[in-house]
């Protein structure tokens, strides 16, 4: 039988495959990566820039394995002719 | 520190282990097995991204602007969210035609356009030779370093020496071949191996710093806070935050426009499945290799050290431990990140100055047309002047500001391709005129606002032209264009750069008019993944009369003109596989367009996309009277259909729609299918294991079975069907590798055996009368056509049985393993034969309808598979109600045929 959470992850895998989240993911990126310059670090020292950054950066790269995890290029045909 | 001989010795051991390596994965890449062809390694070399500007600047970087220098990491990540979609579809585009470089790309998308090649070229010679000296800087002062420790060595003498060893092996890894498509394994097998040497080095020294030269990350901490002039020191202000946004939009697209990264991640691709691993592991790879950059700068500080020696704060550091063997891994680490950025880089730009610039002039100059032989040498020659360049940059340059900046400043020269790229991608109405000018615009600003003003804080130029503006234009200074003064130079060079490329590329393309060739191209481009050249090939006449020996007598003599006898023979008779003739005698004039774009594609890789078309369009396949005769079909279609040729457009344009729809359809109908029919069979089976065997349980085990047979017949149907829309699409990847079809067969016959015995009928495989070869081919692919025919004989099989024998012939176009698979069943009229391995073909379906039995593409898709392996395979002989004979060939593995040659 399947597992549902695997099955969970492909769905999830799948929606981040196709260009409209790519672009949404992106942006909410730069907006995350940017908070250190924005606000709530103006007064703190630099280890919290540094740990934000590397935490962010991690959840980043952990949104690109689960997106990596989608085998079906159906979506390529439609976003990216 | 080290002796300087030791230390000559050990850099010479290392680069022959490595020349040992290549040679050997090259060698085992023409046997037909390639050791790269891993998702790892293929992330590996896409980690040349971190050069020596990565492994020394990053701490001095660190050390100087906080963590902004982050922002160079962090923009190849968030690009990666693209990765999939724009490095596979560049992938199809070289696959398809040719491409060797990112100006080959530019050339080929905007019509085959020298002026875009020279142009892109332009950039990308000025804008990366001068990053050359940056590496060269690490590898001498890292050498300095090793030699004299603190004291410094330096000597002209073995800087030349140095110099003339990257030369040797930049030549000996990335130029042993003309044609500059076909994969360097050596190559990207070095660059992967140095990615993990500069990696360990890296982790190393951090592991090391943080847990034995202090007491783990917060007795660091603890320090800093302890020490008042440190804390305000890096405390001193955030970066900019427009820097920071800066470093990661031209971070973003140098990943993949830096002529090395597009090198490795296009050119050298073999799998595009790897671009998926990579699209996270690459930034996993430059998250580690900057984890450990702060504490290092911080350690350096601590020490003591002065902050205008953090560039090689990591060898100072890893000098603390005094253990020869770390700093020793920490040079070679510098090294390997210097060499393969040089390496690579060489090899991407020499190709490039090669086919746009001395290829075009070698043929509009017929004096110069006996250098066609010479190209290989001239490109190393060209190989040689490049480096060259960058090692006199370096000396001119010194500890000048521009050396310091340069890498930053290569990238936004990069950064200038990113218009004519993406929209050469995705904007169909992107042309020739409007990327040749965007390209010049955007360039030019660079050059105004980036190199200008390094070039005067560099005292090469008046300082009164950053202070005063030119002619005291205040509003023309170079780094505060038109007055903006509210950003850091960098983003505003960007901003304006930016700007000025795209508006011109934007507003260009849409005032001129792109040529019909132009509009074909560009379409068949930005559609490629629907695979868009399909739609433009128009139905002809299928008539076979064209002499394909006069043919390829024609395509040895275009090779012939660039390479030996030989070598010309071989890629002629690779054009000829590839246009899917092969074995023929004469062919159609579809085939024969197909034959002269296999020779254009090919030829590409060898002298560039333009000069392709340009030696073709001299010494076209087509003699005038086939060039008529196509031209008159055309005519004749347009006048049988009695419409004008603008609704004649349309037509076509209407029915390339249609067919994209309908593969779209059912690309999707075929993936969710599938699913949904998996599970009910699944559960089909699970219900049967729990339903009792009992005479009342009789009915619904019998409608289980249905369910579950008919489900099993569903799923390979859609198998099938997903199979032949890979073919077409052109999306199927057909793997080499060296095996024993004898082995396979065995295997197979023991899955088919109960099958088999289940009617009664024997499968038998003869055991061979010789030893039979290896084969080279996809094992995958192969197992699924020979149980298809395997399959097919014991199914119209009803009594007797099937036997497999396995030989090897020689063909006119090489060895090869023979497996002829005879059955005693019902035979195929001769009549239907013709048609045998047609998609849908009546044949198919009355043979294979008759029986409820598979899709009716099963004999299309071995046909297929079979001749993508350089194989064929053909119904040898049949008789009605007496049985049939198919006979599959596969190509000997090269090693295996070479030994046997000589054997006799």
């Amino acid at each position: 039988m399947d597992d549902p959470k695997l099955n969970k992850l492909t769905k999830i895998a799948k929606m981040i495959d196709t260009n409209a989240y790519r672009v949404f993911i992106l942006v909410f990126f730069v907006i995350v990566f940017s908070w250190p310059y924005m606000s709530f670090l103006e007064q703190v020292d630099y280890v919290v820039p540094f740990t934000y950054l590397f935490a962010v950066w991690g959840l980043c790269i952990l949104v690109l394995m689960i997106g990596s995890r989608n085998k079906d290029d159906s979506n390529d045909s439609k976003n990216n002719g | 520190m080290v002796n300087l001989t030791t230390i000559i010795g050990i850099l010479a051991a290392y680069f022959v282990a490595l020349f040992a390596i290549a040679v050997y994965v090259e060698r085992k890449y023409e046997q037909g097995k390639n050791l790269t062809n891993n998702a790892i390694i293929y992330t590996l070399s896409l980690a040349i991204y971190a050069t020596a500007w990565t492994f020394y600047g990053n701490v001095g970087l660190a050390a100087t602007t906080s963590y902004a220098f982050l922002g160079i990491y962090i923009g190849p990540t968030l690009a990666m969210l693209f990765g999939w979609p724009v490095i596979r579809k560049l992938v199809k585009i070289k696959n398809e035609y040719g491409v060797a470089s990112i100006s080959g790309f530019l050339s080929t998308r905007y019509d085959r356009s020298y002026g875009v090649g020279v142009i892109a070229t332009l950039i990308a010679l000025i804008g990366i030779t001068p990053y050359f000296s940056l590496q060269f800087k690490a590898i001498f002062q890292s050498f300095s370093f090793m030699v004299g420790g603190g004291a410094g060595f330096d000597s002209g003498f073995i800087r030349l020496i140095m110099l003339g060893m990257i030369i040797i092996f930049t030549i000996a890894f990335g130029f042993r071949k003309l044609e500059q498509t076909e994969r360097h394994p050596g190559m990207v097998m070095v660059v992967a191996i140095q990615s993990v040497i500069k990696l360990v080095a890296f982790l190393a020294v951090g592991v090391f710093v943080t847990f034995f030269l202090f007491n783990g990350p917060f007795d660091i901490l603890a320090q800093v806070q302890a020490n008042p002039e440190l804390l305000e020191a890096v405390n001193a202000g955030k970066p900019e935050y427009s820097l920071f946004l800066s470093y990661i939009i031209i971070s973003m697209f140098a990943i993949l426009l830096l002529p090395r990264q597009f090198h490795l991640a296009v050119v050298e691709n073999s799998d595009e499945r790897h671009i998926r691993t990579a699209a996270w592991a690459l930034p996993a790879y430059l998250f580690l290799i900057t984890a450990f950059v702060f504490p290092i700068a911080i350690a350096g500080i601590l020490k003591g050290y002065d902050i205008a020696l953090a560039d090689i704060f990591i060898l100072l550091v890893s000098a603390m431990a005094e253990n020869t063997w770390l700093t020793m891994l920490v040079f070679l680490g510098g090294i390997s990140a210097a060499f393969s950025m040089i390496m690579v880089s060489t090899v991407a730009i020499t190709t490039m100055v090669a086919n746009n610039v001395l290829v075009p002039v070698i043929e509009k100059i017929s004096i110069l047309g006996f250098l066609r032989k010479w190209l290989l040498q001239l490109r190393w020659l060209i190989a040689v002047l490049i480096l060259s360049l960058g090692y006199v940059f370096e000396i001119l340059t010194g500890e000048s500001y521009i050396l310091v900046k340069i890498g930053i400043i290569s990238f936004v020269a990069v950064l200038q391709f990113a218009p004519a790229v993406i929209g050469g991608l995705y904007w169909e109405r992107g042309n020739r005129i409007g990327a040749i000018v965007g390209l010049i615009g955007g360039f030019a600003v660079w050059g105004y606002t980036s190199l200008m003003p390094a070039f005067i804080r560099s005292g090469w130029m008046p300082e009164s032209l950053l202070l005063e503006g030119p002619f005291g234009v205040g509003f023309l200074r170079p780094e505060n264009l038109f007055g903006v003064t509210t950003i850091d130079p960098l983003s505003m060079s960007i901003i304006f750069t930016v700007l000025v490329n795209v508006g011109l590329y934007v507003l260009v393309s849409l005032a001129t008019k792109q040529s019909e060739d132009e509009q074909r191209i560009a379409y068949n481009i930005v559609n490629i993944i629907r695979g868009g050249k399909k739609a433009f090939l128009p139905i002809i006449a299928q008539k076979e009369y064209i002499e394909l020996e006069a043919k390829r007598k024609i395509i040895v003599a275009v090779f012939g003109k660039y390479l030996s006898e030989e070598e010309a023979q071989k890629e002629a008779n690779e054009c000829i596989r590839k246009a899917k003739v092969e074995g023929k005698k004469v062919i159609s004039i579809n085939a024969l367009i197909d034959l002269e774009n296999s020779v254009e594609n090919i030829l590409a890789g060898f002298i560039g996309s333009p000069a392709a078309r340009d030696v073709l369009e001299k010494e076209s396949l087509f003699s005038p009277e086939e060039a008529a005769q196509l031209s008159n079909i055309y005519t004749q279609m347009a006048s049988d259909i009695k419409i004008t040729p603008e609704e004649f457009a349309q037509k076509i344009a209407e029915q390339k729609m249609l067919a994209e729809s309908k593969n779209n359809f059912m690309a999707i109908a075929s993936h969710e299918m599938r699913t949904p029919l998996t599970v009910i069979r699944g559960n089909a089976e699970l219900m049967l294991q729990d339903t009792e065997n009992k005479p009342e349980n009789a009915d619904t085990i019998k409608s289980l079975t249905a369910i579950q047979r008919n489900s099993v017949r569903l799923i390979d149907i859609i198998h099938d069907f997903i199979d032949v829309m890979q073919l077409e699409g052109n999306t199927i990847t057909v793997e080499k590798e060296t095996f024993d079809l004898v082995q396979l067969t065995k295997e197979i016959v023991a899955d088919l055996s109960p099958v088999a015995a289940k009617k009664k009928l024997f499968l038998k495989l003869e055991e061979p009368q010789a030893s039979i070869p290896m084969i080279i081919a996809d094992s995958e692919k192969t197992r699924q056509v020979v149980v298809n025919i395997i399959g097919n004989a014991i199914h119209y099989t009803e009594k007797g049985g099937v036997t497999i024998l396995i030989s090897t012939t020689k063909e006119a176009n090489g060895d090869f393993v023979q497996l002829s698979i005879t059955d005693t069943g019902a035979g195929i009229a001769p009549e239907s034969r013709a048609t045998l391995f047609q998609k849908f073909s009546t044949v198919q379906k009355t043979f294979l309808h008759t029986k409820e039995y598979g899709s009716g593409l099963g004999l299309y898709i071995a046909k297929t598979f079979t001749e993508a392996m350089g194989g064929s395979i053909r119904l040898e002989k049949s008789i009605v109600n007496e049985g049939s004979t198919f006979t599959i060939l596969l190509p000997v593995a090269p090693m295996e045929a070479e030994g046997k040659s000589e054997g006799k």
